[in-house]
């Protein structure tokens, strides 16, 4: 069996099982994106390293890992929200509804910003500057983009953009400090804060983590509604397995820098095709079912200094050959919309944890 | 579980910690936090009770007074029948070294400016004064392998480990007392996923082979389902409903325990969802709603749920419940008798029915 290696991110699409009869064009495309940091000793170390997949139109994509996996690093590198230095884009592209991304300028890019991608954050406690009302704060977005809007349609935006979201008394929360509100109102004002300028593509980095279950729910479902109201694409980035299956409908698994599996999240968590997955699907302890020892991936995620040759989870796979820790094995067509970036992708996920 | 727990080591009784809430020039009392509020409960050897809710519910205040981190309000917290909040002295240091803690963060839990022998070390330097340097060391060697790391990390710093290995040292440190009962306050919350299984293996392997009893403290439940013996749920510093995990996980009794269950994002793709999703937040605390605290959120409140405090009450298969739906016929503020009603008080569960609120004999 020849493998193909990715070479065109299209190749990454649902496959033909999923979409359907009408396919919406691409949202967000990244190609062998990479993101390299100078580090403490001047040496330079690749957080990314030629990341592709794409998103489309009202679809949510899963960006999975754990922390140093890249992913929110991915995320910053395509918001262009990363200090350089020490952050270098090492290379790739990013395609915005066709339009090239990399190469525009910072004004260009701030038209963009806030605009036809938009971000929210994991912390709700540190995105909102605490000396500034909420609806300040919501005034700054909407005149940065319509900076002739008068105080009365600004205000008027801000409200109903407080109002989607569910907050009761939008009018009211717009006069509020940050700490005035609870850590789910403020994640609700975050969203609707990055909704204002109608965007075609919303990152979500980690926007639950810090909230409690039940809060978690609420805000779970507000996403799901908002995104088929208005056919936003999402790429929603999580190391919350439960989380994937609930939101997404492909997902994309990162581990040290690199996508090593991408799947329709059905698939994905029905027969996952890297040992990695698979480990992190096993290593969960689930109120569905019932195990007497967790099966856990040994070692830990290593840093980036600590990268080895070959394929990088070669050292805490207890699959992995003398060929693992040769070569790097590319992220190569498994078909059915399906990749893996494993040599022995169709034995190794399933013996590895058995 | 592997282990069958045995006898109560440790209980608490009627225990309450409430915090004044004081303000302007005299620093008059304007308020109080009822964090923990007369809560009853108790944690045997070998077993694993986890305190489960929401942020600012009172679990982490309940660990912190089983410890005696914190002096109660009102109520006692009992070791062996020995109430520790009055202990002094030798009976107190006794209690420091079978009690010991086992915190959330690994990054600032362990002092930066120690190696990791010395952190381990240092309660046996306090607990075993007979104990020689090389002896001490031996020891220190000793923990670390029994929580899966060798003695070549002695000599390390704690920057130079990741999260997981850190609450290692963690677990080897709370072990060098020789402890019977940990409790481990979010002890695996800030670990990668991948990690977390090892720290969750290496806590069941150490309650066999040491017969731990654990106070296990946790937001993420399909941790505390894996892990647990019994399981508390707590609400506003009231506990809502407590029972055996397996009972309480498959079918769940009170509202609450039920949306939050229904809370959980199932990592199965195909599964059904039927999610009860309460609207808003947590009330504050200094300010809980009259009657049950769960009222405000509740799918099933009803008019009389605000009317008078609810009782915790066993149900026949030995749970208790605070919720009018289960058994509460009338909504009683009178708490005659020996608080539950007769023949649903459990038998073999010593301090459960019995002792009940002779409490508020200790205020601080």
């Amino acid at each position: 069996m020849v493998w193909k290696t990715v070479s065109d991110t299209r190749a990454l699409s649902a496959g033909p099982g999923v979409s359907g009869p009408r396919v919406p064009p691409p949202r967000l495309e990244v190609e062998n994106l990479s993101v390299a940091f100078r580090l403490a000793d001047g040496a330079e170390a690749l957080a990314v390293e030629r990341v592709s997949f794409r998103v489309d139109g009202g679809e949510t994509l899963a960006l999975v890992g754990e922390s140093g996996c890249g992913k929110s690093v991915t995320c910053l590198a395509l918001m262009r929200l990363l200090p350089v230095p020490p952050a270098r884009l090492a290379g790739g592209t990013v395609r915005l509804s066709g339009r090239e991304l990399t190469g525009v300028s910072e004004p260009e890019m701030r038209a963009v910003r806030g605009a036809a991608i938009s971000m929210i954050f994991q912390e709700p406690m540190t995105s909102f500057d605490p000396v500034y009302r909420i609806g300040d704060q919501l005034a700054e977005a909407v005149l940065a983009h319509n900076g002739d809007a008068s105080p009365d349609e600004t205000a008027g935006k801000i409200e109903s953009a407080l109002a989607a979201v569910g907050l009761p008394d939008p009018a009211g929360i717009a006069r509020r400090y940050p700490h005035e509100l609870s850590g789910g109102m403020k994640q609700r004002a975050m969203i609707a804060m990055a909704l204002l300028g109608d965007p075609e593509v919303l990152l979500c980095d980690e926007p639950t983590t810090a909230l409690d279950v039940t809060i978690q729910a609420q805000i779970v479902e507000l996403l799901n509604r908002l995104q088929e109201e208005r056919g936003m694409s999402m790429l929603f980035i999580t190391h919350n397995l439960g989380l994937v299956a609930e939101l997404a409908r492909r997902a994309a698994v990162m581990y040290a820098g690199q996508i090593v599996e991408t799947a329709a999240v059905a698939d994905l968590f029905e027969r996952p095709l890297h040992p990695y997955t698979a480990g992190l699907l096993a290593g969960i302890p689930r109120l569905d079912r019932r195990v007497e020892r967790l099966a856990a991936i040994p070692g830990n995620v290593p840093g980036l200094r600590e990268y080895p040759p070959g394929c990088k989870f070669a050292p805490r796979c207890p699959a992995a050959r003398e060929i693992c820790r040769e070569s790097a094995p590319p992220l190569a067509d498994r078909g059915g919309g399906r990749h893996s970036a494993c040599h022995f992708a169709e034995t190794a996920a399933e013996a590895a944890w058995a | 579980m592997g282990v069958t727990p045995g006898e109560p080591l440790i209980e608490c009784q009627g225990l309450s910690r409430h915090y004044p809430i004081r303000s302007g020039l005299f620093g008059r009392e304007t308020g109080r936090v009822r964090a923990v509020d007369d809560l009853t409960l108790h944690v045997r050897r070998g077993e694993t009770y986890s305190l489960v809710g929401e942020s600012g519910c009172g679990k982490s205040t309940t660990g912190r007074l089983f410890l005696r981190l914190e002096l109660p309000t009102a109520g006692r917290v009992l070791l062996r029948g020995v109430d520790i909040t009055s202990m002094r002295g030798t009976a107190l240091r006794r209690f420091r070294r079978l009690a010991q803690p086992v915190f959330q963060d690994p990054f600032s839990s362990l002092n930066p400016r120690m190696t990791v022998g010395a952190t381990v070390e240092e309660g046996l330097v306090i607990h075993e004064p007979d104990l020689s340097r090389a002896g001490r060391r031996d020891r220190a060697a000793d923990l670390l392998a029994l929580t899966g790391l060798d003695a070549g990390c002695l000599d390390r710093w704690p920057h130079e480990f990741s999260g997981g290995q850190r609450q290692r040292v963690g677990l080897a440190r709370a072990l060098s007392t020789r402890p019977e009962f940990i409790v481990a306050d979010e002890a695996v919350s800030a670990l990668d996923v991948s990690v977390q299984a090892q720290i969750i293996n290496l806590l069941r392997d150490l309650q066999e082979r040491l017969g731990l009893a654990y106070l296990f403290i946790a937001h993420d439940l399909a941790v505390v389902k894996h892990l647990s013996h019994r399981v508390g749920v707590m609400y506003l510093g009231h506990l809502m409903e407590e029972g055996g995990a397996d009972a309480l996980f498959s079918d769940p009794l009170h509202p609450y325990t039920r949306a939050l269950l229904s809370a959980i994002p199932n990592p199965d793709p195909g599964a059904g969802r039927g999610r009860i999703i309460l609207s808003g937040d947590v009330p504050r605390a200094d300010r809980p709603p009259s009657g049950c605290r769960f009222r405000t959120r509740c799918p099933s409140a009803m008019p009389r749920c605000g009317e008078a405090e609810v009782q915790l009450l066993a149900q026949a298969d030995g749970r208790k419940v605070r919720c009018l739906l289960y058994g509460q016929g009338a909504p009683s503020p009178a708490r005659a008798g020996k608080g539950s009603p007769p023949g649903l008080s459990v038998p073999g569960m010593p301090g459960e029915s019995a002792p009940a609120r002779d409490a508020s004999e200790k205020t601080v």
